[in-house]
């Protein structure tokens, strides 16, 4: 065994041993603080016509059938369950991604924003993943990119008449990865490499990142599917009610 | 799923001794001691931020320090991953303080890669920590009801009170469904773990579908309309002073 062979076994053990022992699979949601203060600011304000958007249309709603508001608060607590649900076996201890995918591709993606940035602030003070700051940022990446992706995937597919569930599969998982692209880039432009700049910090973060949410993602997408089987075999009239 | 597990920072908000205090000034005051950490970016007053924040918490306001190191240690996977990336460095032709050659590929960590990777770690942890005393001395509902006195939009401060009942609503019945699917052996392995979690997830939309619309018609039966009420506590010279006396021994450090 040459040194460098040694050495990268080393690497690789320090890296099964993080991996291993580390219990969290929000490790997409970026820390509070992490972000430098122009970041911060400036994804905040880029979620803003998103967010004004999807405030608009929730008034309609709420104005013509007051009872979808209670509809709607009970979807953002099953996220945000849903999210700190266990899903044991798996990776020891692994964990259901956000949820906005499935939400989208059910409610509309700019409804879905604004509950996404309410599910992320919750999340924040209540279990401490993201935090404040990195608020903007975290809802641009989850619940606005992820879900509009999901949600224009959703709809294109169904148009070329793909069957349902494999639509449904196919928009929650890309959705998902399209999600972690985002927050990639997002580390990325904050912190450029020495070597390479942006381009090269880009590959870097995917890289590390590719570890945890590759499997998120098609998990995200089978349990989507199970999801959406259930809900279309029992609760076929209520379904009916959420398209609006 | 126990109280003093999942929904730790939430039940020790309560319990703190801070928690008596006018929640405007101690969102106000925290908040900006975050922003003020964020955009002076000093490791200096980060430092200052990490001890203060941690005196306040755990002596003022009587939370366990076991509890909170436990919640400090939460990012830790997110600051090991993304500090490696920004550490580490793949070049043809540069080296740096410790290299790693692969072929004609050198991986290195730069002397400038580490202590700009300190001075993250010690910013994010001083954020973090100016989040965690909101969290810990303040309930969300007072949080929820200080934003209301910002005026943010009606139907959103109505949708955060609603979304924070229910989650305690629906976190009860997934602890039961769960309980109930472990007792059968539904997680015994990979794919039942799948088809009992995507089963309590599709259960668990039904139900809360179904208590949405009991939630509507009894609020509805009772004349309809959504009042929240809040308790407005007083604001003391001692507590001003603090903040004052706080920020300038922040603004002289950094």
């Amino acid at each position: 065994m040459t040194k460098n062979e040694k050495k990268l076994i080393l690497l690789s053990c320090v890296f099964a041993l993080v991996f291993g022992v580390t219990q969290s699979t929000y490790a997409m949601h970026i820390m509070e603080g992490y972000l430098p203060k122009l970041h911060c600011v400036a994804w905040g304000v880029l979620c803003l016509p998103f967010l004004a958007a999807g405030i608009i249309r929730i008034n309609k709603i709420v104005e013509r059938q007051r009872r979808t508001l209670l509809l709607l608060a009970m979807v953002g607590a099953y996220a945000f369950v849903l999210s700190a649900l266990k899903l044991p076996s798996v990776t020891g201890s692994s964990s259901h991604p956000t949820g906005t995918g499935l939400g989208a591709v059910l409610f509309g993606p700019s409804v879905m924003s604004v509950l996404g940035i309410i599910v992320l602030l919750f999340q924040a003070v209540l279990l401490a993943h993201g935090g404040l700051t990195t608020l903007g940022a975290n809802t641009f990446s989850m619940a606005v990119a992820g879900p509009f992706l999901s949600f224009g995937i959703y709809k294109l597919f169904r148009r070329l008449n793909v069957n349902k569930l494999v639509s449904v599969f196919i928009a929650t998982a890309l959705g998902d990865l399209f999600t972690y692209c985002i927050t990639s880039i997002q580390l990325a432009l904050a912190y450029p490499s020495e070597v390479g700049g942006v381009g090269a910090s880009v590959v870097k973060f995917m890289a590390i990142f590719a570890v945890t949410q590759v499997p998120l993602a098609v998990i995200e997408g089978i349990l989507s599917v199970i999801v959406m089987i259930g809900l279309e075999k029992y609760a076929a009239p209520e379904l009916e009610e959420l398209y609006y | 799923m126990e109280h003093t597990d999942f929904m730790s920072i939430d039940y020790n908000a309560y319990n703190s001794a801070l928690n008596k205090t006018n929640s405007v000034l101690k969102t106000v005051f925290f908040i900006s001691v975050l922003i003020y950490g964020i955009a002076v970016d000093s490791t200096r007053a980060s430092l200052f931020i990490i001890l203060s924040m941690a005196f306040i918490t755990v002596y003022l306001g009587h939370i366990k320090p076991s509890c909170y190191l436990r919640a400090m240690s939460i990012p830790v996977l997110f600051i090991v991953l993304s500090i490696t990336a920004v550490a580490v460095n793949f070049s043809r032709t540069e080296t740096g303080l410790f290299t790693l050659t692969l072929g004609d590929l050198n991986i290195f960590v730069s002397k400038r890669g580490i202590t700009k990777s300190i001075h993250i770690i010690i910013r994010a942890f001083g954020a973090l920590s100016c989040m965690y005393a909101l969290a810990f001395s303040t309930p969300m509902a007072d949080i929820i009801d200080v934003m209301r006195k910002f005026r943010l939009p009606e139907v959103v401060i109505e949708l955060m009170f609603l979304i924070y009942r229910f989650i305690f609503i629906l976190l009860d019945t997934v602890e039961t469904m769960t309980r109930a699917a472990v007792s059968r052996n539904g997680y015994s392995g990979i794919r039942t773990s799948f088809y009992s979690f995507g089963s309590i997830g599709k259960n668990l939309l039904l139900y809360s579908l179904k208590k949405a619309d009991s939630a509507y018609n009894a609020i509805e039966s009772r004349g309809g309309g959504i009042v929240f009420y809040s308790e407005d506590r007083s604001v003391k010279a001692t507590e001003i002073l603090f903040c004052v006396l706080y920020f300038a021994v922040m603004i002289c450090l950094s």
